[in-house]
């Protein structure tokens, strides 16, 4: 049978198994007291190794068996793992990541490493001296480690008229409850209550001593369902299982595409309602405008479909925290809040890094170590702080520390060697640590090296539209707040019009527009504006072309950095879609992609930074 | 021998409207209530098979009384009545312990359907 079409499910599935287990384990390492965890890691490695023996990726399936029955010695005692056992579970995780990682790469998944699975099997004749559990990875051949009965899938279809589906598949699932074990849900309880079933189906995974007859049943003791589906495991095992998922997994590829094309009918309908402004028809007019709200509705729904929760990156951060502070030999309680908060997917990847810098900063400068903490009369765990949010159109992310702070005058003396002059506003500080010249003279005597330098998450946040906000207090803490539009895709920008042409500047790096007095000018392509003076750049020398007449300017400001540009004509602010350039634009010039106004005309989208950035453009 | 309910509405047109549906179709109404504090008193005092449980009531609402009810004696067996677009009240009285629901406006057939089905259901 040809398993490949199984493989995005596969993939996608045993990925999500993945973050959940490896999120699960830190939490429970955190907070020894949460044996419930237990159940759940032991589900998602439960899930990992069904998934991977139905694909059979043989040494991925066994390496999860043994892990679930290490975690099966805790379950049982229903007590937290000792730190050889998390150490070993943790590092497993490792493994089966790497192995996930070259099955997406279309290789084998390849062997464990034969000492991983040597010291696995030690630890598990130390839990288990006599017998031991059962080298197969088949669902079935573990009867010492659980209870009796078979692991069974029931598909629940909630009846098409019932007004309220979650609530009834919430019912059923209490219902099932009563025959077995939940082994898992989908949706979970946590999604229906969030108001979540797709399909109108529920799927549980219940281990149960309930023959299938006897399962089917449950449709008589439950009101307003359609229809009771029981399969066996081994159905599951086959890979048939793969087409019947209650949700449809989407590939991001495709996601991209229909994100795109829908970018293209948004322009579109804004050409149309130009149309039918301009002509008295008022059918037109009628029919244009509903299309604009079907259109907007639509938007909408797919701008939903690229929201992923925000546990993604903290999952991540989750163990990143751990693996630092263990190796810094600090101790740390890293507290996420919000992680249900749901953002665009294109914000996760925009986050991903400067996150996981800003928590290797705390760690590494903020956090003290327990010896000084106790001098300072602080507790010796130190506290992290995530929290994630949502305020109307924005996304918002703080990190904050209860660590040592940051020593302004230090960092005054510093900027001082390095000739630098501290601009005279509230947030000169986080002006002055987040310029690459102060970030990489301070990498060299930190551990940050193997991340990006503050200047880096400057930009990153930047780029997407967003801005940082740092404040500390000495011996107190230190805490960042990140904040950036919701939607990467639809960019507030500031159309300018010059030689004919029209081009598109991040309305977020926009200070102010001002009309240019002729003959200001310095040597240097500078300009004096009342006591300022300004670096200049007229647009027609960026451009090339024939000189024209620079009447307005436009005071852009990006990484710490100031910029008079001057332009023919300002026309306004407008909402538009962007799209990122091309190979061929990227070459061309600072562009940072393109853009379509209502009535077809194209425009060009500057890169403010590639102007901004020293020794630039002009 | 008929199932005896005990109906909880603090409207009296849903109190008559319930009892006109339970009589005679294998139900008996063994009394009725207005309020939650009511419900829990007479859920001691008349020992009912089953409850019907509107949600928003002066004094004490159904969430409230389900929870009290189900902490006394987890084998009762309680119908949430709830009006349309309360489906996130309807999962907290489920969480709270009741059996199951039935949306207003009723249909007799499924008032009839949801409450023999509650009183098979395994508590």
């Amino acid at each position: 049978m040809d398993m490949s079409k199984y493989r995005p499910f596969f993939l996608s599935d045993a990925a999500e198994h993945l973050e959940g287990l490896e999120r699960e384990l830190v939490a429970l390492e955190q907070n020894p007291g949460e044996t419930a965890r237990l159940d759940e890691i032991f589900r998602h490695l439960h899930s990992l190794k069904g998934l991977s023996a139905s694909m059979q990726y043989v040494s991925m399936s066994r390496l999860a068996h043994r892990l679930e029955d290490l975690i099966e010695v805790s379950r049982q005692k229903k007590t937290t793992p000792g730190a050889e056992h998390f150490r070993l579970l943790l590092g497993g995780v490792d493994i089966l990541r790497g192995q996930l990682e070259k099955v997406r790469q279309n290789e084998s998944p390849g062997e464990t490493p034969v000492e991983f699975l040597a010291e696995l099997e030690s630890q598990l004749q130390r839990a288990h001296p006599t017998g031991g559990f059962s080298p197969s990875p088949a669902l079935e051949a573990r009867p010492q480690a659980q209870p009796a009965g078979s692991v069974w899938r029931v598909i629940l279809v909630v009846d098409r008229e019932c007004l309220a589906p979650t609530a009834r598949a919430m019912v059923a699932l209490k219902q099932l409850e009563h025959l077995g074990r939940v082994i898992s849900s989908q949706p979970s309880p946590e999604h229906l209550r969030a108001g979540e079933l797709p399909d109108r189906r529920l799927v549980v995974e219940l281990q149960s001593d309930c023959t299938r007859e006897q399962l089917l049943a449950v449709q008589q003791k439950l009101a307003e369902i359609e229809s009771v589906q029981v399969e066996s495991p081994q159905a599951t095992a086959t890979g048939v299982q793969g087409l019947q998922l209650p949700t449809v997994r989407v590939e991001t590829e495709l996601l991209d595409f229909f994100f795109d094309s829908f970018s293209e009918l948004v322009i579109m309908l804004g050409r149309l309602e130009n149309l039918g402004q301009q002509s008295s028809d008022p059918c037109l007019l009628r029919e244009v405008n509903r299309l604009g709200r079907l259109v907007r509705r639509l938007y909408q729904r797919i701008a939903e479909v690229r929201l992923v929760p925000v546990s993604l990156l903290s999952n991540r951060l989750a163990r990143a925290c751990r693996d630092l502070a263990r190796s810094l030999g600090k101790q740390v309680e890293l507290k996420i809040e919000g992680e249900e908060v749901k953002f665009d997917r294109s914000l996760i990847e925009v986050l991903d890094a400067p996150l996981l810098h800003l928590l290797r900063n705390s760690l590494g400068h903020g956090i003290e170590t327990p010896a000084q903490r106790r001098a300072a009369g602080k507790s010796e765990v130190g506290r992290i702080r995530v929290v994630f949010a949502r305020a109307g159109e924005r996304a918002q992310v703080l990190l904050e520390d209860d660590g040592a702070g940051i020593d302004e005058e230090k960092v005054k003396q510093k900027a001082a060697q390095l000739g630098m002059t501290i601009p005279a506003r509230r947030d000169w500080l986080w002006e002055i640590i987040s310029r690459p010249a102060f970030s990489t003279s301070e990498k060299a005597d930190q551990l940050s090296g193997r991340g990006v330098g503050l200047d880096a998450v400057r930009h990153a946040v930047e780029q997407a539209g967003g801005k940082i906000r740092l404040e500390t207090q000495i011996g107190r803490g230190t805490s960042f707040f990140i904040e950036l539009p919701l939607s990467v895709a639809i960019v507030p920008l500031l159309l300018v019009e010059h030689g004919g042409a029209l081009l598109g500047l991040p309305a977020s790096c926009v200070q102010r527009v001002l009309a240019l007095p002729s003959g200001q000018r310095t040597a240097e392509g500078r300009m004096v504006l009342g006591e300022q003076e300004l670096d200049f750049l007229a647009l027609s020398r960026m451009l090339g072309g024939e000189s024209r007449s620079e009447a307005e300017g436009v005071l852009l400001e990006a990484a710490g950095r100031q910029l008079l540009l001057g332009v023919e004509h300002v026309l306004g602010y407008r909402q538009l879609v962007a799209k990122k350039p091309g190979r061929i634009l990227g070459r061309l010039g600072p562009y940072a992609g393109t853009a379509v106004l209502g009535d077809g005309r194209p425009l060009l989208l500057l890169d403010v930074s590639q102007l901004l950035a020293p020794g630039g453009v002009g | 021998m008929a199932a005896r309910v005990l109906i909880v509405d603090d409207a009296v047109f849903m109190r008559n409207t319930l009892k006109e549906i339970f009589t005679g179709h294998g139900f008996e109404v063994a009394g009725e209530a207005s309020n939650g504090v009511e419900a829990v008193e007479k859920f001691r005092e008349l020992k009912p098979d089953l409850i019907t449980m509107d949600i928003v009531m002066p004094f004490k609402n159904g969430i409230d009384a389900t929870r009290e009810i189900v902490g006394e004696n987890p084998a009762a067996k309680i119908v949430i009545c709830s009006a349309l677009g309360q489906e996130s009240l309807v999962m907290e009285a489920i969480e709270a312990g009741a059996s199951d629901f039935i949306v207003k406006p009723f249909k007799p057939e499924r008032v009839l359907e949801v409450a023999r089905k509650a009183m098979l259901a395994s508590r």
